[in-house]
C-alpha cells in the first residue's frame, strides 16, 4: 500500500485536509479495498488506544503523594539541619585553625634560626639596584 | 494540592501507563511526577500550562524508567499481573485477555519509545496535536509525522502479534 496515502489518512483524522489531498484521499478510498480496511483498523485501533487508558492509580494516590511530599520535606529539613550545624562547626574550626597556624608560624620565625625574622624581609643593596633599574621604573 | 492532584491524576496515570505498560513502578512514578511538581513549584515560571509540566516531568520520569529497564537486562514484561501495587485497567475482565484491546496495548509497548510517546499523548491521555508539540517540545510538524508513522507501525505489530497468537 501507498504509503503516502496512508499518512495522508492518518492526517485527516487528526483534522481537516487541504481539499486537493481531501479529493485524493476520497478518491483513493473509493477505489482501494485495502485503503477502506487500514482505515478501520486505523479507527478501532485508536479507539481501543483511547478506552485502554488508566483512569486513575491505585486508590489512595491522593494520600500518598502527600505522604511522600511530607516525607520529602521532613527530608529537606533533616539536611538543612545538617548543613546548617556543619557549616556552623566548619567556620570555628576553620578559624581556630588560622590562629594556630599563625601561633606557629610567629613562634617559628621568633625562634628559628633557619629563618630568623630579620632575613625574613632582607633585600641585598644589589637586588634593591636591580630592582630599581626595572623599566617601569 | 489536592485539587492539583486530582485534576492531572487520569493524564499522569494514562501517560505513565502507556509509556511502561501496567507495571508495579507505575504508581511510584506517579507519586514522584506530583512530589517533584510541587517541590519544584518555586521554579516554575508559568510560560506553560500546569498540565504541560506536570505531563513532562511524567515523561521524564517514564523516560528514565525506561532505561533503567535496558540497563537492566531489557525489557522485563510489561504485562504485569494485578497485584496489591498493580494500577487499575479500565473494563478489565479476564475474557478481555488476547482481545484487540490487549493486543494493542502489548502492541504499543513494543514501539519505539519516540513513537509511543507521541501516540500515548494525543491517543491515549487525550491532548491535542498542538498540545502534545508544546509537552515533547517538537515542532507540530513532527508530531503529526510521528502520529502517523507510529500508528502504521503499530499497525504491523498488532497484525504481526495477531498472527503469531493465531498460530499458537
Amino acid at each position: 500500500m501507498d504509503k503516502r496515502l496512508l499518512r495522508l489518512l492518518v492526517r485527516s483524522l487528526e483534522g481537516p485536509l487541504k481539499k486537493r489531498d481531501r479529493h485524493r484521499l476520497d478518491r483513493a478510498l473509493s477505489e482501494s479495498e485495502e485503503l477502506r480496511r487500514a482505515r478501520d483498523e486505523i479507527e478501532a485501533m485508536r479507539r481501543d488506544l483511547a478506552s485502554g487508558a488508566a483512569d486513575s492509580f491505585r486508590s489512595g494516590f491522593v494520600g500518598r503523594v502527600l505522604a511522600g511530599l511530607e516525607a520529602a520535606d521532613s527530608e529537606d529539613g533533616r539536611q538543612m539541619l545538617f548543613y546548617a550545624g556543619f557549616r556552623k562547626v566548619f567556620w570555628r574550626f576553620t578559624l581556630a585553625a588560622l590562629f594556630i597556624l599563625a601561633v606557629l608560624i610567629s613562634y617559628n620565625l621568633a625562634h628559628s634560626e633557619l629563618l630568623p625574622a630579620n632575613d625574613l624581609l632582607y633585600a641585598s643593596d644589589q637586588t634593591v639596584g636591580e630592582f630599581l633599574n626595572l623599566p617601569i621604573f | 494540592m489536592e485539587e492539583i492532584i486530582v485534576r492531572y491524576e487520569r493524564p499522569v496515570a494514562a501517560t505513565v501507563t502507556g509509556i511502561l505498560g501496567f507495571s508495579p513502578e507505575v504508581d511510584d512514578i506517579g507519586q514522584e511526577t506530583f512530589v517533584r511538581f510541587f517541590r519544584a513549584m518555586d521554579r516554575f515560571r508559568g510560560d506553560s500550562r500546569i498540565g504541560t509540566y506536570i505531563i513532562r516531568i511524567a515523561i521524564n520520569l517514564s523516560r528514565t524508567e525506561l532505561k533503567r529497564r535496558k540497563r537492566f537486562a531489557a525489557w522485563p514484561e510489561t504485562d504485569f499481573p494485578d497485584g496489591e501495587n498493580a494500577v487499575p485497567r479500565p473494563g478489565r475482565s479476564p475474557e478481555d485477555d488476547g482481545d484487540a484491546r490487549s493486543l494493542v496495548r502489548d502492541g504499543l509497548q513494543k514501539l519505539e519509545p519516540k513513537f509511543r510517546a507521541v501516540l500515548v499523548l494525543r491517543l491515549m491521555s487525550g491532548y491535542s496535536t498542538q498540545e502534545t508539540a508544546k509537552i515533547l517540545r517538537l515542532p507540530q510538524g513532527t508530531v503529526l509525522s510521528r502520529l502517523s508513522r507510529g500508528q502504521a507501525k503499530l499497525r504491523e505489530i498488532i497484525e504481526e502479534l495477531s498472527c503469531r497468537q493465531n498460530s499458537d
